[in-house]
């Protein structure tokens, strides 16, 4: 461990109270209590979910109050695919009790629970080999590395599974991604075409899903598998989490990884306009070096035009208004005490790495009749919340 | 506030452990500020000097005075990183003694012993050879031009006393540009050092590769930072900004990691490596690793107590490491200032320490050796008696405390 000049100061270091969204936070750390956290605007907890093992990515809140929680299988032992996927999706309630499982070696990244019940899971798919010459682009050489990738390209396969398990739906990204628009980045290996990071849904079913590799986030139309809209080429970088916003403009936590030509390095807040293309609002940090997670990231639109985004590397939140000022900030307490740093994803030693975040309104649904008074953890909030960190308020 | 609140707070001396640390004065060299500040261990400037240019690089040299390679932004490349075009030599009263100009100038430069200094100048590659060299992508608006790097020895005078030209010895194939990066440049130098008397170190960033550099042959001795492993190119070390060689003939570098492939972190590291095998003999990563990384600038320095310093460039943060990598002493500096291209920023290009015995550091001070003499200067009030007034601005952190800060941070 290193200097405290970044971790000093913990919880919640700037609240502005008059101008920040007044709500819960979904918090789901990377952190070996396998829990997921509602906290306030105070950063005290308000209530827990003990997860059934230690989640992939992230979790989801429900309407209902459950979460959905992809776990990842034998961790150490998993499929030797892109080794990422592979998860038994729990759905447990408000209590932690699980309602809900199924099993998939191949999903990775984003689960989604839609209206009718159903359930939207991302999935590896191997690339045809014949086709996987074509695809252009990432480092010459590596998709020989037969042990690691047994010798395939592997692309995103989205399913659709009814409650029972059946697949009622199924899009496979080769099919519908394009040979010369969209070359893998020039320093990814050949092994993954497109690493679909993220599912999120239009107003009217369609599907919104930002492809890493290919710096890629397209809108597929649900009905004809057709990609509707492509953007992000040369725009943004290994981007995360672009979401629909009211006014039919896409937000997204651009990494600003993998630069062509640039000396530096950082993260942005974007929303484009699908219409025209145009990138309508941008937010960068001062200097934009302090603002950067070279992988995962969350960004959301609050209700009162604020937005709020999770830096996933530093396990730091913060809410920026319109213009870019910052009016809440919270550093996360909860870092991991992993020790290993190694090829597992997860193995990233003592981080505070939080894959997304989301804040509800106070009214949601999901908080109907539920206790959420933050003295009823008050040995967690002692460590973790207000009374444990002294953060600049 | 557009700046992150929780960091603002950390800024100035965040630990100091003096039974630890190697006691000296750290010169700092900023981004985007024309003062060049000496500080003591508690963070206070001691010295500064102001430069009629933006600092590339600033360093004492042996008879006291300040090297400063600055910026002239109307220089024919002044749009690339690194650009200087401009050296000057300041007394410790911060007169310039000594100047050189050259449009083509960049990054660092080198005194040798004989008075002479070894400069980094962008020229021409041949077309013919340009389009021979591997890796990279052209820039749509590229005019077609490839800048290769000359090391160029200097007499006081600024006549050309011996000239090397790096593509006459770079191989087109093998010492490829990095595929993000794009063939406007080709190996962009940012180090140069005489090793004794016929032989020169030097680090390209964007090939990342180090090199030893025989001056009568003109030859490489070796050539150290890729290697090709079960059919595909690894980076030894990747788009490291400083490299230097020390004593042993190890290397010491600052390992940006802006362009690692096939990785989905990006992070820096500071390692001492023996070139002729490629071992690395002691390094430095942060816990989890992206808690040091910058993109670009930034250095590391051996010291004399085994320890080391680490200096994140652009998140303006130095770190002194003991011999066990634990922080003793670690600084956020205050210092912000406004670029043209990359806005308000405190990130520093490289920092260094000067321990009490070094030539350099007596004479920029004036001050004869005794103990007590240094003390006054160095305004270590704690340990002298001194007046009120004269407290240190920063609070210096016992070991215990520290320990206690940390422990109570990490929420144990």
């Amino acid at each position: 461990m290193g200097g405290i000049a970044r971790r000093k100061n913990l919880g919640v270091t700037f609240h502005n109270r008059e101008k920040s969204y007044q709500g819960y936070t979904y918090l789901d750390p990377y952190f070996e209590q396998n829990r997921a956290y509602l906290i306030n605007n105070d950063g005290d907890v308000v209530h827990y979910w003990d997860l059934p093992g230690m989640f992939a990515d992230w979790t989801e809140l429900l309407p209902n109050g459950n979460v959905l929680a992809p776990v990842r299988k034998n961790l150490k032992e998993g499929p030797k695919f892109p080794g990422f996927c592979g998860a038994t999706i729990y759905e447990v309630d408000w209590d932690g009790n699980i309602v809900w499982e199924y099993e998939d070696d191949f999903q990775h990244h984003a689960v989604k629970r839609l209206e009718n019940g159903n359930t939207l899971i991302l999935r590896v798919i191997q690339v045809p080999p014949d086709m996987a010459k074509q695809v252009k682009g990432g480092m010459p050489g590596s998709e020989d590395k037969q042990e690691k990738y047994k010798g395939f390209m592997w692309t995103d396969n989205i399913q659709e599974v009814d409650k029972s398990g059946k697949v009622v739906w199924e899009w496979n990204s080769h099919e519908h991604l394009d040979f010369g628009e969209d070359p893998i980045c020039a320093l990814e290996e050949r092994s993954e075409w497109s690493h679909g990071n993220n599912m999120e849904l239009f107003p009217n079913g369609d599907l919104l899903v930002a492809f890493r590799c290919i710096h890629q986030v397209c809108r597929i139309e649900k009905s004809t598998g057709k990609i509707l809209w492509k953007w992000g080429r040369d725009q943004v970088h290994h981007m995360h989490n672009p979401n629909c916003l009211e006014n039919g403009n896409i937000l997204m936590f651009d990494n600003g990884m993998h630069i062509p030509d640039s000396y530096v390095c950082r993260s942005r807040l974007v929303e484009v306009n699908p219409e025209t293309n145009e990138i309508v609002w941008t937010y960068s940090s001062v200097p934009e070096t302090e603002f950067f997670s070279t992988f995962c990231g969350g960004v959301q639109r609050l209700p009162n035009g604020n937005t709020l985004a999770c830096e996933t590397e530093a396990g730091r939140l913060f809410e920026v208004d319109t213009d870019g000022n910052i009016v809440w900030e919270y550093m996360s307490p909860f870092y991991s005490l992993n020790q290993q740093v190694g090829d597992d994803p997860r193995d990233l030693g003592h981080s505070p790495r939080i894959h997304r975040t989301t804040r509800f309104p106070k009214d949601y649904s999901a908080f109907k009749g539920r206790d959420l008074d933050p003295a009823k953890h008050k040995v967690i909030n002692q460590l973790f919340g207000s009374a444990g960190m002294k953060g600049v308020k | 506030m557009k700046k992150c609140p929780a960091r603002q707070t950390t800024e100035g001396v965040a630990i100091y452990l003096p039974s630890e640390s190697h006691f000296g004065f750290t010169l700092i060299t900023q981004f985007s500020s024309k003062t060049i500040r000496l500080i003591n261990m508690q963070g206070d400037a001691i010295k500064e000097w102001k430069t009629d240019y933006l600092p590339v690089e600033a360093k004492l040299i042996d008879n006291g005075n300040l090297l400063v390679t600055g910026k002239d932004e109307t220089g024919p490349l002044a749009s690339f990183e690194g650009a200087s075009g401009i050296i000057q030599e300041l007394d410790p009263d911060g007169k310039v003694v000594w100047e050189h100009k050259d449009p083509y100038m960049h990054h660092r430069v080198d005194r040798l012993e004989n008075g002479n200094t070894l400069i980094l100048k962008w020229v021409e590659v041949p077309a013919e050879l340009a389009a021979q060299v591997a890796g990279g992508f052209t820039k749509e608006d590229s005019d077609g031009k490839m800048w290769g790097d000359a090391v160029v020895e200097i007499d006081n005078q600024g006549n050309t006393v011996w000239e090397w030209n790096s593509h006459d010895h770079l191989n087109p194939e093998t010492d490829d540009i990095c595929p993000l990066c794009s063939t406007t440049e080709w190996g962009h130098a940012t180090c140069v050092q005489a090793v004794g008397e016929d032989k020169i170190f030097i680090n390209f960033m964007r090939i990342s590769q180090i090199a030893l550099i025989d001056k009568k042959t003109g030859k490489f001795d070796w050539k150290w930072g890729t290697k090709v492993h079960e059919g595909e190119k690894v980076n030894e070390i990747n788009h490291q900004t400083y490299a230097t060689m020390l004593e042993d003939n190890s290397v010491a570098i600052f390992d940006n990691g802006r362009h690692l492939r096939g990785e989905a972190l990006n992070y820096s590291r500071a390692i001492v490596v023996d070139p002729k095998t490629g071992n690395i003999l002691s390094g430095y990563e942060e816990d989890p690793p992206s808690f040091l990384f910058s993109s670009f600038l930034g250095n590391t320095q051996k010291l004399d107590n085994g320890g080391t310093l680490v200096v994140e460039g652009t998140r303006g943060h130095i770190m002194e490491l003991n011999y066990r990598n634990s922080v003793v002493w670690e600084y956020v500096t205050p210092d912000w200032g406004t670029d043209s291209v990359y806005g308000e920023n405190n990130w520093i290009i490289s920092a260094y320490r000067y321990s009490l015995n070094e030539e350099s550091l007596k004479k920029c001070l004036g001050v004869d050796t005794t103990w007590r003499t240094w003390l006054e200067v160095a305004k270590v009030s704690y340990l002298v008696d001194r007046e009120e007034e004269s407290e240190p601005t920063q609070p210096q952190m016992s070991q215990a405390d520290a320990v206690r800060n940390r422990l109570e941070n990490l929420g144990y």
